[in-house]
């Protein structure tokens, strides 16, 4: 069967044949067994189609779209509700105790990190420096040293003991 | 929401004020003086020495340290003080700011020995040789 033939009946059976090529199909139909059978052929395999897709029901878009919106709404629903007053006046109760935590918190550490008001890291700074020394005391001499382990300073005053001979 | 604006406010106030009141509370500053005679002669274990006296057996070549008295003042950070010590002895103090002070010792209104120092918790300052009963004398300056 030429392509040109089943092309015909294929318009046929779609209904979009003018009136030329409609009697140009009746006369291959008459005259024609094969293409007559063929012709038969699709226009029942075109009604079986019909049939089976008959029987599934058609969503209706107007029920799809109420479908969608009460999802919508049931999802909605079982998100928190909005806080009324008295959940808000809590919530605020809340957020001030928590702040005062916080504030506590940083204040502990805060005094963990001094005492008495004084910075530890002060404390572990290099021991005490001196900065000027004086012996008062005519003929002595000073000697200043720093004893890294017991973090002692000492100013030590090396005083001549000169006896004089008429104090004997 | 306000509620909680104003509490955060106060916090916030409250962690900028603490520096403030470690300051005020460090505006004042007590010094210890302890008077001690080094010596190689015997002398008896003193109770209170036992803070210090180790270090001192570290530093210094006695063999014993005997306890003569103590004293203490409470100054200002610009104050000046007097502590009195036994024997005729003072120590007078001028703090110039944090941690720092320059003392002088005295006996019997004799300047003796003079400094500038720096004065920390941890960190006594000993001032010493002056002559006395076959030892010398030893100040140790600690801030309490």
């Amino acid at each position: 069967m030429k392509t040109r033939n089943m092309k015909l009946i294929s318009k046929g059976l779609d209904g979009e044949l003018d009136g030329k090529e409609r009697r140009q199909l009746q006369e291959l139909l008459a005259s024609d067994p094969a293409m007559r059978k063929t012709a038969q052929d699709w226009e029942k395999a075109g009604d079986e189609l019909r049939r089976s897709t008959g029987d599934v029901p058609v969503p209706d878009s107007l029920l799809a779209w109420h479908d969608i919106r009460r999802a919508i709404r049931e999802n909605e629903s079982n998100t928190p509700a909005k806080l009324g007053p008295a959940s808000l006046l809590r919530l605020k109760w809340a957020g001030g105790i928590a702040a005062f935590l916080v504030v506590g918190m940083l204040a502990l550490s805060f005094l963990h990190l001094t005492r008495e008001g004084r910075f530890l890291a002060l404390d572990s700074l290099p021991p005490p420096r001196v900065e000027w020394v004086v012996a008062e005391i005519p003929g002595a001499t000073t000697m200043i040293y720093t004893d890294m382990e017991t973090d002692l300073t000492v100013i030590w005053m090396d005083v001549a003991q000169n006896v004089d001979p008429r104090d004997t | 929401m306000h509620q909680i604006k104003l509490t955060i406010l106060m916090a916030f106030a409250s962690i900028m004020m603490m520096p403030t009141l470690s300051q005020a509370q460090s505006e004042t500053l007590t010094l210890q003086a302890l008077m001690i005679q080094a010596q190689n002669d015997s002398a008896p274990i003193d109770r209170r020495l036992e803070r210090v006296e180790y270090k001192l057996r570290r530093v210094f070549g006695f063999q014993f340290y005997r306890y003569i008295g103590e004293g203490s003042v409470t100054l200002t950070s610009r104050g000046e003080g007097v502590i009195n010590l036994p024997d005729g002895h003072r120590l007078q103090v001028r703090l110039r700011g944090r941690g720092n002070a320059e003392v002088r010792w005295l006996k019997e209104n004799e300047p003796q020995l003079s400094a500038s120092v720096g004065i920390s918790r941890n960190s006594p300052v000993v001032l010493g040789g002056i002559p006395a009963n076959g030892g010398k004398l030893i100040i140790v300056i600690t801030e309490q």
